[in-house]
């Protein structure tokens, strides 16, 4: 089974990504916290991660910065989840090492192909 | 006094006098060579000019006071304008950062109400969908606000980044008009573009479709019958996209209105469309692109609108 993290403060925003996923058929698990989702990373080793950009404590960019420099990090797909107005955010966010992005607010009619391209 | 005489007169000056009281008095001096009963002589005029001198210096004090005066207001004013400069920074900062939080809710607002609509919750009814489907389009259209409330406050606080790379505006504007072809069909309208073949520009893509979208859709929307047409043109070192359609057009007075926010001017029935910020955030965007947009006008005859930008950008100088 094909186990996303999801990192996203807010509690309705991951209750909705997690329906979603879990949905789909996806084993989720969350994290409310950069800190707490960095360990969860390591610990789980999920086949993709979500991350909100907007995070208490440690942004999503710090928080994937982190996650890509620990050691024997497998390459996981992390997208970041960003807002319309952002444009300066998908930048910054690949530059920070994810390997994409999705836009806010969700679209449950296409988050899923979108997040099915990033898994390898 | 003999050293002072050249030629044939002496040189006025002026000296300190001691009197017998202690009282210092400023005399004049001058000397003048004349003929006197067939003699050459000098004569010498001392005229008390104390009076004069003091008069002389209470100005030059009170001239001396006033710049010390226009300077220290010069200062004050030039102090307070940065405040006021700071002030309207910040504004727009706060209303910025607030905006982003009211979009948190609204993106969970969307999302199960996308959720539910689908059916993901459980069945629902026909009624029940079309409820959601209207709690949905007011959630985006308030996000649209709030995006476009958002950029304009970054503009306005100088915190808009340009995300700039090299791309195809024949692709945009193919890509905008493939956007609103279904809404330009159920208006009856035809949606026409003319390109030049492959067009090079390394600027803000993203930036440039958001006002190309914008121009296209208002003419969508205010045109009854007829068509509208997209064509570009190079003109030098900048690229000219018409927006040009056969719509309700809009009055002298009105065109005055039409960058304004929520300048919209009313028209039976449409008003309810848009944020009202459209035009005025598009116009905003385009000067930040080094372009501009101007409008054109005559009601019942369509509307010309005229977005101008550099082919290449570059960071605009503090203006």
């Amino acid at each position: 089974m094909t186990k996303v993290l999801v990192i996203e403060d807010n509690e309705k925003n991951r209750y909705l990504i997690s329906f979603l996923l879990k949905g789909a058929g996806y084993e989720v698990i969350e994290a409310e916290t950069g800190e707490t989702g960095i360990e969860t990373a390591l610990r789980e080793r999920p086949d993709m991660i979500l991350m909100d950009i907007q995070l208490p404590g440690i942004d999503g960019y710090e928080t994937t910065r982190r996650i890509r420099a620990s050691p024997g990090e497998p390459g996981v797909p992390i997208i970041a989840l960003t807002s319309y107005a952002m444009t300066g955010d998908r930048d910054r966010a690949l530059a920070a090492g994810c390997t994409g992005y999705v836009e806010k607010p969700i679209n449950p009619d296409t988050i899923l192909d979108e997040i099915r391209r990033y898994l390898r | 006094m003999q050293a002072r005489l050249s030629g044939d007169r002496l040189t006025p000056y002026e000296v300190d006098i001691r009197t017998g009281n202690g009282e210092i008095l400023t005399a004049l001096l001058q000397a003048v060579p004349i003929r006197y009963r067939k003699e050459s002589v000098i004569l010498v005029l001392m005229t008390n000019i104390t009076e004069r001198k003091r008069a002389e210096e209470k100005l030059l004090e009170a001239h001396r006071d006033l710049e010390v005066k226009v300077a220290e207001r010069t200062f004050e004013l030039s102090e307070a304008n940065l405040h006021l400069q700071e002030l309207d920074r910040l504004k727009s900062l706060f209303i910025a950062s607030m905006s982003h939080e009211l979009r948190t809710p609204l993106n969970s607002i969307i999302g199960f109400t996308g959720i539910m609509a689908k059916g993901l919750a459980g069945e629902i009814n026909a009624e029940q969908k079309k409820q959601l489907g209207m709690v949905q389009d007011s959630a985006r259209h308030l996000l649209a606000l709030i995006n476009d409330v958002i950029d304009i406050s970054k503009i306005e606080a100088d915190k808009i980044e340009a995300g700039i790379s090299t791309f195809d505006l024949a692709d945009v504007i193919r890509e905008v008009n493939s956007i609103y072809a279904t809404a330009a069909q159920d208006r009856g309208l035809d949606l026409e573009m003319e390109i030049p073949g492959p067009l090079s520009v390394t600027s803000d893509e993203r930036r440039i479709r958001q006002i190309i979208m914008n121009l296209v859709s208002n003419a969508i929307k205010f045109t009854d019958e007829g068509r509208v047409r997209v064509t570009v043109e190079q003109k030098g070192t900048a690229f000219e996209v018409s927006v040009r359609d056969t719509g309700i057009g809009i009055g002298k007075d009105d065109l005055e209105q039409l960058f304004r926010p929520f300048g919209r001017i009313a028209v039976k029935g449409r008003l309810t469309e848009g944020t009202g910020l459209g035009l005025y955030l598009s116009k905003k965007l385009a000067r930040f692109l080094g372009g501009d947009i101007t409008a054109e006008s005559e009601p019942h005859r369509g509307s010309l609108f005229v977005f101008t930008f550099p082919a290449t950008y570059r960071k605009q100088e503090d203006s």
